[in-house]
């Protein structure tokens, strides 16, 4: 029931009023936040941008549940990219240097290796999976969505109680 | 592009962030702090009234408790009143720097009024040597002999041992006496196998079937002699056969009697099971000092070692350039630390002041010297020296230094502790000990040096004038509380030293005291007699069972001995005559007892 939950708030988002950047934003933000560590101070950031900017916070929400998921699934793969950009590339020794003397850059904690290798990965991505889900809403509101609504299984979620109240919440956000 | 509700939600986000920050930043550092501190100490440590200034960076609290691990119901170390000021600048850098701290009406061993104890995390850091030092003591305690009270309480009941001690040896004597009669019938059947009788018969006929008195021609003595000599090669041959058998039975006959010497295994066997069963203990195997005051002065070390591997493990991570890779649990990952010469370190308290007394009213004084994340930025070791005396005679005096400077850690330690009160204390948790002191006092001198993966350390203590509360513990109600009583009753001193030294895996712990001795002489004096007598009637009753057995399958190998080599000894005696026969044949024909024609008929062949 939850795959089906999350696919039907999914295709809600694709289909809501908001433009395809709007969610494409929300999106890559909450990418950031749910690959790297949240205590983190860029994270900060990331929602001070998220509640500035206007981006689809839902999408940025949803975007924050999935790649939280996938950061712990490849969590290890952060630590050994985060150490090698800190330890193993010797030209960037004097960098990290100066940065660990910057007052407040230093509680940025960049000196920790999942945070680096987690945000470094995330910015690679950033640029990329911008355009790949803005490309995802055009593509899907124009081609996908009148076949997705005909689904059975959308219009018993549709139908639920839970589902009104939840379009409520989301109208009354909005 | 901006979101104008987003700017209004963010400014009262930030207001209550600020206003959360101001509430609950005293609590939420108080328990940081407490979590941090508990962590390394192994025990619960704790604030009361933990405030924090923001604007001035000002820190205070009304007292701190850290609690002893080893009794989590006292304070290893309580506070007074304390006030500090920490650096604003470094904080932004993530950096505590802290210039001085005065901890006022220190106190020691204080009774709490909680529990404190504390589930500790293990950090992964098993492989280096204070840890290794740590297992080895541990597992020293762990292997000393077990000394189990009951086997001095209980009075030896050797009749139930022996109703219940099933003896072996007498079913293993017969299954050897089956065995072995198997094997003497096999020799048997193969003597009687031999036909040797039937063989001489057959040649005695023969010999006896050359008439001497027909020889009378050359001819006829020719064929004589060679039918003798012919008859004498089969003799020798039988002869060589059984002398050859004879050999392989004497080999056999002496394997088989050595199966006595199983036999007394057996029955020794037998004897030490009736002992274990009747729980006789060896006095002399029992390292007393160590199952006594072994637990207590392992557990002391290994705190003191544990600071000192935490104290390692976060000096070898702040000074590494190139950290080894850590398992970390998951989204936690690892610091790397990025040092320049001239940088300041991530955590420095530069002085402490101490001052408190002790629980026998001893004041101290002292003081620590740079608690640092890192020596090598300041270039200064972490020292600390505390004492204390008074006029009359107690005195304490505990110095020590943590060099991370070079490449081996060093730290050194060195306590002196002179002339304080054993009052209401105990000096053991082993049950051979239970009693407190009712009066008393103690002196002691501790020191360790560890430098890199070498330690040496030694702990000696001397208890004097000791008298001992054997009210609290009651009458004894065993022989062996009453022995225990009888020492501690005449003795006023008691003294242990206890010493480790080595490197790495060539680690050595001795302990040694006064009681030892003391107990196992009373032990010795008090038990022997009877135990001898348990002991004497165990090995009665195993040789009642089994000496009858033995004797039997000695008589029983003793006579098939003598029947199979007689057997073999007459077989060659047979033959023997029969050879003495076909020589005799041969010396009649040579001696002339031919006829005077055959006689003359050869001389005249040899003229």
């Amino acid at each position: 029931m939850f795959v089906f939950q999350f696919l039907a708030k999914f295709f809600k988002i694709l289909s809501s009023a908001a433009t395809p950047g709007q969610i494409s934003g929300g999106f890559i933000l909450g990418m950031i936040i749910g690959l790297t560590p949240f205590w983190s101070l860029h994270n900060l950031i990331i929602i001070l941008l998220i509640i500035i900017l206007n981006v689809n916070i839902t999408m940025a929400i949803f975007s924050f549940g999935i790649f939280s998921l996938i950061a712990y699934l490849i969590d290890p793969l952060f630590q050994n990219f985060g150490y090698f950009i800190l330890v193993d590339v010797k030209m960037l020794h004097g960098l990290w240097l100066t940065l660990y003397n910057i007052p407040i850059l230093a509680l940025s904690k960049y000196n920790n290796t999942v945070v680096m290798g987690s945000f470094l990965t995330s910015l690679i991505l950033l640029v990329p999976f911008y355009f790949m889900m803005k490309k995802t809403v055009v593509v899907y509101r124009e081609k996908l969505e009148p076949i997705v609504l005909k689904w059975k299984i959308i219009k018993v979620i549709k139908g639920s109680k839970l589902y009104s109240v939840y379009g409520k919440l989301a109208d009354w956000r909005q | 592009m901006l979101r104008k509700k987003g700017l209004g939600s963010l400014v009262i986000i930030a207001i209550v962030i600020v206003v959360l920050s101001i509430i609950f930043s005293d609590l939420w550092l108080e328990k940081r702090l407490e979590k941090i501190g508990s962590s390394i100490v192994g025990a619960k440590v704790e604030f009361d009234n933990l405030d924090l200034s923001l604007i001035g960076m000002h820190l205070k609290w009304k007292r701190l408790q850290i609690t002893d691990p080893n009794q989590t119901m006292k304070n290893m170390i309580e506070t007074g009143k304390c006030e500090l000021d920490l650096e604003f600048l470094p904080l932004l850098s993530k950096k505590v720097i802290i210039e001085n701290i005065e901890l006022s009406n220190l106190r020691t061993g204080t009774q709490r009024e909680s529990d404190g104890y504390f589930k500790k995390e293990k950090l992964l850091r098993k492989d280096n040597f204070v840890s290794k030092t740590m297992e080895h003591l541990e597992n020293e305690i762990k292997g000393a002999p077990a000394f189990n009270l009951e086997d001095y309480s209980q009075k030896v009941n050797v009749d139930s041992v022996l109703a219940i001690l099933n003896l072996q040896s007498p079913g293993r004597i017969d299954s050897l006496k089956e065995n072995l009669n198997k094997k003497y019938n096999d020799w048997q059947t193969r003597l009687a196998g031999l036909e040797i009788e039937k063989d001489a018969k057959k040649l005695e006929a023969e010999i006896e079937a050359l008439d001497v008195k027909q020889v009378k021609t050359v001819e006829s003595m020719q064929n004589a002699l060679q039918s003798l000599d012919t008859i004498k090669k089969s003799v020798n041959t039988l002869s060589n056969s059984v002398t050859g058998t004879k050999q392989e039975l004497t080999s056999d006959l002496s394997l088989m009697k050595n199966s006595l010497s199983d036999v007394d295994n057996w029955i020794k066997a037998d004897y030490t099971r009736g002992l274990s069963f009747a729980k006789l203990p060896d006095f002399n195997t029992q390292n007393i000092a160590k199952l006594i005051f072994g637990k207590k002065i392992v557990n002391q070390v290994n705190t003191y070692l544990n600071y000192i591997s935490t104290a390692r493990y976060y000096a070898g991570k702040f000074k590494s350039d190139e950290p080894k890779k850590e398992r970390t649990p998951r989204l936690k990952g690892q610091d790397i630390y990025f040092y320049t010469k001239n940088a300041r370190p991530d955590f420095w308290i530069k002085q402490i002041k101490l001052s408190g007394q002790t629980p026998d009213k001893l004041i101290l004084a002292g003081d620590i010297h740079h608690i640092v994340s890192d020596q090598h930025i300041i270039g200064e070791t972490t020292d600390f020296n505390v004492r204390g005396s008074t006029k009359a005679g107690l005195s304490l005096s505990a110095n020590g230094k943590l060099n991370y400077l070079h490449d081996e850690p060093q730290e050194i330690f060195a306590l002196q502790y002179s002339n304080f009160s054993l009052k209401n204390v105990k000096l053991s948790d082993s049950e051979l000990l239970p009693h407190k002191i009712k009066n008393g006092f103690g002196d002691m001198e501790v020191t360790l040096n560890l430098i890199g993966d070498k330690i040496a350390g030694k702990i000696g203590f001397a208890g004097k004038n000791l008298t001992f509360d054997l009210e609290e513990t009651g009458k004894a109600k065993t022989k062996f509380e009453e022995i225990i009583q009888d020492v501690i009753q005449n003795t006023n001193e008691i003294r242990f030293t206890a010493e480790i030294e080595g490197e790495k895996d060539n680690l050595n712990f001795s302990l040694k005291s006064n009681l030892d001795e003391l107990l196992v002489k009373n032990l010795k004096a008090s038990l022997g007699k009877e135990l001898e007598q348990a002991k004497q009637r165990i090995r009665g009753k195993v040789d009642e069972e089994v000496n009858k057995k033995r004797s039997e399958l000695e008589e029983f190998i003793t006579g098939k001995d003598k029947q199979l080599l007689a057997e073999i000894d007459k077989y060659e005696e047979i033959l023997n005559e029969q050879l003495k026969l076909v020589n005799d044949k041969i010396v009649e024909i040579n001696k002339g007892k031919l006829g005077g024609g055959v006689k003359d008929k050869l001389k005249g062949l040899f003229q």
